[in-house]
């Protein structure tokens, strides 16, 4: 099952690691094989630690679930895709560059990979900021947020430093 | 002999490189280039761009595309499978030692605190994400009207996210025919 899974999100993450994040939400949250304050916790986790945000996401969720043989699995599996296209492609590179048609259809899939990260912000945000049925508002949560997206699109402050700022920012406010 | 002299060369190079790059593929991708156009002279500039260009178009991690490509161009398919080794060595040993950490901080306080900051971090980090790749990828109303459906269609439908995927790139090539006809 994690093998099939994060073959799956190898497969069809186009755009990297963010993409990935609206792929294991959907598997990991909807499905609810890990809370949402679990999968933002791992986000942070995977984004603060060196290494492609991808796997080690991908060696995170594999761990918590079945150890290390699992972190194993998980990993190689979300590598696998990128290994077998990349050198199918790689031997091919002159004629996928003049291919037209190829083109065409990334034009199409760079908005749906914006569409799903879109669903992914909103399901998220939703879920940190209010409780089940609106009764409780998380103020300071959301300041924070506001305060990060300030910070990072004024000073292009690095996603890592941010992480950094909000760890500070929730112990003294929380 | 040689050969096996050039592959460790290449796991240590991408070792290194996943040690300590900080910030996910796009982060990487200096440092790769850098490490094999000019100080090793394995590839020229001009590969190396169009492997960068391939590696963030085809699916999957942009650093592990890198890396796989990169190493089959050096040393073929073992090269390939020894560079993408090399990049995810430093994420298992750092991450398992980290997740381990971490199930049993889960009920401190104190980390409870620091967690609730970081989750609103995170928000904040995908939500610039989500802007950077809105802005490159939705452009025209063919554009527009794909990043609609799929909103529509995971919001009422709960449909399976890659179906969406592939429904975006079937769609943009079924417009362009039509088009042409």
């Amino acid at each position: 099952m994690l093998f099939s899974m994060f073959f799956r999100i190898g497969l069809f993450s186009f755009g990297g690691g963010y993409t990935m994040i609206s792929l294991l939400q959907f598997e990991m949250v909807e499905a609810q094989i890990m809370s949402t304050q679990q999968f933002l916790d791992m986000v942070a986790i995977s984004q603060i630690t060196p290494g492609p945000l991808a796997i080690n996401m991908a060696t995170f969720v594999g761990f918590y679930h079945q150890g290390i043989l699992g972190a194993l699995v998980a990993t190689f599996a979300v590598s696998l895709p990128s290994l077998i296209i990349m050198i199918t492609v790689t031997s091919f590179i002159v004629k996928i560059k003049g291919n037209k048609n190829i083109e065409i259809i990334f034009l199409g899939l760079r908005p749906a990979v914006a569409g799903l990260m879109f669903m992914a912000l909103i399901t998220l945000a939703h879920q940190n900021f209010f409780a089940h049925d609106f009764h409780y508002i998380n103020y300071k949560g959301f300041f924070l947020t506001l305060a990060s997206i300030l910070i990072m699109y004024k000073y292009k402050l690095s996603p890592f430093y941010i992480i950094i700022l909000c760890f500070l920012g929730g112990v003294i406010i929380f | 002999l040689k050969k096996t002299k050039l592959l460790i060369q290449i796991y240590v190079i991408f070792f290194k490189i996943g040690a300590f790059t900080f910030g996910g593929g796009y982060a990487m991708i200096p440092f790769i280039k850098r490490e094999f156009t000019e100080v090793r002279k394995h590839i020229t500039e001009e590969e190396m761009t169009d492997i960068i260009v391939i590696s963030q178009s085809m699916p999957g991690a942009v650093s592990i595309n890198a890396a796989t490509a990169i190493g089959f161009r050096i040393a073929g398919v073992k090269g390939a499978i020894i560079s993408t080794i090399g990049i995810v060595t430093p994420s298992l040993l750092i991450i398992i030692i980290i997740a381990s950490f971490f199930i049993n901080i889960q009920n401190n306080e104190f980390a409870t605190r620091a967690l609730y900051g970081i989750r609103s971090g995170i928000i904040a980090i995908i939500f610039m994400a989500f802007i950077d790749i809105f802005k490159k990828g939705v452009k025209n109303k063919l554009q527009y009207f794909i990043f609609s459906i799929v909103v529509i269609a995971s919001l009422v439908l709960n449909i399976f996210p890659p179906y969406l995927i592939i429904f975006g790139g079937i769609f943009s090539i079924l417009a362009k025919k039509i088009k042409e006809v």
